[in-house]
């Protein structure tokens, strides 16, 4: 197929810059019980003016990991090592008035339940003029207006009737296209999506990636999307992430990441999704449960699921190491076939 | 509609079957009917797998609640096993009961969080004397084990918030299985779980399909689960409470003639970039759903229809057999072929 290796040549002859960078990175939730260690040493690279997917399953730190870049992750949860660089600036040691400056204008997020992410009382337009306020003081009303206007038609929504209605006469697609819009109001640098189109019928969400590849199409803005559907991340993204028990797999080029996995998991990840087109296969689940983040992990976190696991696995844990450009895995057996053990 | 293989013992039988919500609009005006079924023919013989998919708002549920017989149909008739629902004896009424099982979208809402697993399986077959005190446990082990939550002693003193999502699926698989059902009516089961262990339950369900002759009508969005459930089923494709085309999954899979399927199809996300980038887009000229205390007239379709003309707008359409199909379109002859891909074709 021409297209794909085109592609893949384009991306392994221009290296993109990193605007987020991600070192060594600790997240603790401090619970009754003990601590709980959501994301454990991450590190990673976010493309400038790519759209990475962030894959993995509920309960892998996901959401914890893009709260923390976000620096939203609440009590009892807390960032408790590394570094996170965005642009070069250390976000972790930002005071809390830097961060309120930092959150909406250089990174924003759009919440999985758009729903709860909308203010019940007010009207869309209160909160667009609330919320551009609160970073651009003393800009006019009508220029806010002007451009809230813009953001939503460009989310193919009829703006004069959304200024004026509360949430509670949208629907969700229509919530969640608000909140995209709202997400861009202040123009970020990056925007982050948590499971965006989840509660969302496959009409409408096909409808709102369209947006949003024509979106990042017209601005080039970086975009990483958590999710646990891998085909939506087959259909959008130019990276893949993929994070099981707080850590990173495996990461790099979509189509590398498809045609070749190295990392077990992502390959199983992949072979466990039914398709719409080709042959009829029995498909398999990936068995077990995933790991109790209360308890150390020794070892590969994914030892115990792993049909490729043998003694190291359990020993030590594996590093992460590059097996091409931009293609990163941590795994002891990254690249030995599991097809036929599976 | 006529249904291929009436050779078999119909289970279900629904003929023009329609369902009416009324929403109050004070005291001098009168009710607002809303029109959720308009129109229903379905048969579900013994043994097969019925898909039903559609949009949110389309009807899937309300169907599946109307033959589960939690909602009491406002028209038209439905029978189980020849018998007319409304004149049942009190015998029928039991073994209908029985026979059709539901297994819940959301497993945490639909089980009780103060009660533990032998409770929420043990009480109902006690009182429906599928087993008695002695052999209860034994019972219940044997279940769990058909839905291969082993070692059954693991599960059995848990409440609820002890399992996870995959494991309450489960368990609300082992609760319709343990009435014996002849029919189980699995509403969304898989949306809620994630995508690594979504096979896992839908295998389940194919399997018992499969060794216990178990009728399923599995409703969804997810035409990729659709097809992976359905195999060898038939598919029933719903919009604004109406069928708009029917036939076997994998012919009306291969070739969608109506034009709401065929967005529907274009909409679904493919696991595997390079193909889900070459692929055609569909364009409705509306992305939601018409409200239905709003109903469109004629085919309820027309307003996000791209091929809409006069007849669309004023006209409801009759289902028509085209290849192993029934279709409800208008324009069903005159619609270009559907090809999934720009460029090569598919290899279905």
């Amino acid at each position: 197929m021409p297209m794909d290796n085109n592609a893949l040549a384009q991306t392994q002859s221009e290296e993109p810059d990193s605007i987020v960078q991600i070192r060594d990175l600790c997240v603790d939730f401090f619970l009754p019980n003990g601590v709980l260690r959501a994301v454990n040493h991450v590190n990673l690279d976010l493309p400038a003016g790519k759209i990475t997917g962030l894959v993995g399953e509920s309960g892998s730190g996901k959401t914890t990991l893009t709260s923390a870049v976000l620096r939203t992750v609440s009590n009892p949860g807390k960032i408790t090592n590394g570094k996170i660089l965005f642009e070069g600036k250390d976000i972790v040691s930002l005071s809390e008035k830097e961060v309120r400056q930092y959150k909406w204008r250089d990174a924003s997020m759009v919440f999985q339940a758009a729903q709860n992410s909308l203010n019940p009382s007010m009207t869309i337009q209160e909160q667009f003029i609330e919320t551009y306020l609160a970073h651009k003081k003393d800009t006019p009303t009508k220029e806010i207006i002007a451009q809230a206007d813009k953001l939503l038609r460009a989310v193919r929504l009829d703006s004069k009737r959304i200024l004026r209605s509360y949430p509670h006469e949208m629907s969700g697609g229509m919530k969640q296209r608000v909140m995209i819009a709202f997400a861009q109001l202040l123009e970020p640098k990056i925007l982050f999506l948590d499971e965006p189109t989840t509660a969302l019928d496959v009409i409408t969400q096909d409808y709102i990636f369209q947006i949003l590849d024509v979106l990042h199409e017209a601005k080039q803005m970086t975009m990483v999307l958590s999710t646990h559907d891998i085909a939506v991340v087959a259909n959008i993204c130019d990276y893949m992430a993929v994070m099981y028990g707080g850590k990173i797999m495996e990461m790099g080029d979509i189509y590398e990441m498809f045609e070749q996995p190295k990392h077990p998991y992502t390959r199983m990840l992949i072979d466990a999704v039914p398709s719409l087109i080709g042959e009829m296969k029995e498909r398999t689940a990936i068995p077990g449960t995933p790991p109790d983040l209360m308890k150390e992990i020794k070892g590969c976190a994914f030892a115990d699921r792993c049909p490729l696991c043998y003694a190291k696995c359990r020993q030590c844990e594996p590093e992460t190491r590059t097996v091409s450009k931009g293609h990163t895995v941590a795994c002891h057996r990254a690249g030995k076939e599991v097809r036929q053990h599976v | 509609m006529s249904d291929p293989g009436n050779s078999k013992d119909p289970i279900v039988t629904l003929h023009d079957l329609e369902m009416n919500f009324y929403k109050s609009r004070g005291l001098l005006k009168r009710p607002l009917a809303m029109n959720a079924l308009h129109h229903i023919n379905l048969t579900i013989h013994k043994g097969e797998i019925i898909v039903v998919v559609g949009e949110s708002g389309c009807g899937k549920t309300t169907l599946a609640n109307v033959i589960a017989g939690l909602l009491k149909p406002t028209g038209g008739t439905y029978e189980f096993k020849g018998h007319e629902i409304r004149s049942m004896s009190r015998e029928q009424k039991n073994d209908y009961h029985n026979s059709i099982q539901m297994i819940q979208q959301d497993s945490y809402a639909a089980l009780n969080p103060m009660r533990t697993m032998i409770k929420s399986l043990g009480d109902p077959m006690l009182l429906k004397k599928f087993a008695d005190k002695s052999n209860l446990y034994e019972k219940v082990r044997e279940i769990l084990g058909t839905v291969d939550l082993t070692p059954a002693d693991n599960f059995i003193n848990k409440y609820p918030h002890q399992l996870s999502g995959g494991q309450r699926q489960r368990i609300l698989i082992a609760r319709a299985l343990s009435m014996n059902p002849e029919l189980i009516l699995a509403d969304e089961p898989v949306s809620m779980i994630d995508v690594s262990l979504r096979v896992s339950i839908l295998n389940l369900l194919a399997r018992l399909n499969q060794e216990r002759n178990i009728a399923v009508l599995y409703i969804t969005h997810d035409l990729a689960t659709a097809r992976y459930v359905g195999k060898s089923g038939r598919i029933v494709v719903m919009y604004l409470g109406q069928v708009v085309e029917t036939g076997n999954v994998q012919g009306v899979l291969a070739n969608p003639r109506h034009p709401y399927l065929q967005a529907l199809l274009s909409a679904v996300p493919i696991p595997d970039p390079s193909l889900s980038r070459k692929r055609k887009k569909l364009t409705l000229t509306g992305a939601d759903l018409p409200s239905i205390s709003n109903m469109p007239s004629g085919c309820r379709f027309h307003t996000r229809c791209r091929y809409c003309k006069e007849i669309c707008k004023e006209e409801p359409p009759k289902p028509v057999s085209r290849g192993s199909s029934m279709v409800a379109c208008h324009r069903v002859d005159e619609l270009p072929e559907f090809e999934l891909f720009t460029g090569e074709k598919k290899h279905a």
